[in-house]
């Protein structure tokens, strides 16, 4: 099996990042969830794989139908990853801008006493 | 008409010359000062509160947009019948109030105090360029080009503000006073003011480096 330099490294992160979660779940160090956990687990541990074997996702896109049509199944995942993030962004804007809306009323309550 | 005039100041960190600011403000005869102290960690309100004006404080640091419209809604409930807004930092001169005030007076809803209209001010040849993208940005998002989309010095009619409708928190917020402007159809004028550019200032400007540049680019990207 020929390994490339970039493949161990992209292995190195993957397996740092499985233990470091794992060990931050179970000692219940941080706030995350089971879903998020496994979530993130299942990420890097396929990234990890693929990584490792890269004819894994040819296999893959094979037994899907998808054949050499590998490509366009990357960039569906990208448009998806895209909007999540847009997604997350108007989340985290309305959140910000509710915050402010409290904030204000607390700070005008004293010129209203 | 004094008496309906509100100066609205939003101010973070500024204990060191806010009651030099206040007091500025005071001797040219405007005493109804709002000072909105957004978040700072240090004695802003207490020194702001020493000099017997308004002095509200937002309990966590929401951005320079979000205490101005704090400062607006303060003085919209004190019946103002005109609001300017200033910089807590002493880089205005209040004089220049008068300069807005005649122009209100002529039937203007929005007077927008410009640092780069008057050719001759000495302003560091960074900010003119960071002034520059930032007007052009400005003009391509919401369609009007002024000289000065930054400035915090401006002053608003009665009218102005009940058709301004402002969401952003941080320093995009002077834009979207643009796109109001435009949106509403507003009669607006620009007016060279003094800026004056001190030590304390500019070591304060700093804290707005290149990330928070791209930070206030995208968000007015996603607003337009």
């Amino acid at each position: 099996m020929n390994i490339s330099l970039f493949s161990l490294l992209i292995l190195a992160v993957g397996l740092y990042y499985v233990i470091s979660r794992s060990i931050k779940f179970f000692k219940r160090e941080n706030a995350n969830s089971l879903v998020k956990y496994l979530t993130v687990l299942i990420v890097w541990v396929f990234i990890s794989i693929f990584a490792l074997f890269p004819s894994v996702p040819h296999f893959f896109s094979t037994k899907l139908g998808l054949g050499q049509n590998l490509n366009t199944f990357i960039f569906a995942g990208f448009i998806t990853v895209f909007i999540f993030l847009f997604r997350l962004l108007s989340i985290i804007e309305k959140l910000e801008r509710d915050i402010t809306v409290i904030i204000r009323k607390e700070a005008l309550k004293e010129l209203l006493k | 008409m004094k008496n309906d005039i509100y100066i609205v100041i939003p101010a973070y960190n500024e204990a060191k010359v806010i009651r030099e600011v206040i007091t500025e403000i005071k001797s040219e005869g405007f005493k109804k000062i709002i000072v909105i102290d957004d978040g700072s960690d240090d004695q802003t309100l207490k020194e702001a509160r020493a000099e017997k004006v308004i002095a509200l404080k937002h309990v966590l640091n929401r951005g320079k947009g979000a205490a101005i419209k704090t400062g607006i809604e303060a003085a919209q409930i004190l019946e103002a019948n005109i609001v300017v807004t200033m910089d807590g930092d002493g880089q205005h001169n209040p004089k220049d109030i008068f300069k807005m005030l005649e122009k209100l007076d002529q039937g203007y809803d929005v007077i927008l105090g410009s640092r780069f209209a008057d050719k001759s001010t000495n302003i560091p040849t960074f900010k003119i360029l960071e002034n520059y993208i930032g007007n052009i940005v400005t003009w391509g998002i919401y369609g009007l080009f002024v000289s000065d989309s930054q400035s915090g010095f401006r002053a608003y009619s009665k009218h102005a503000l009940s058709l301004i409708d402002l969401q952003h928190n941080r320093y995009e917020y002077d834009s979207e006073v643009i796109r109001e402007i435009s949106r509403n159809k507003l009669k607006y004028t620009e007016i060279p003011i003094e800026a004056r550019f001190t030590k304390y200032s500019m070591a304060k400007k700093k804290k707005q480096n290149i990330i928070n540049g791209i930070k206030t680019l995208t968000s007015m990207f996603m607003s337009a």
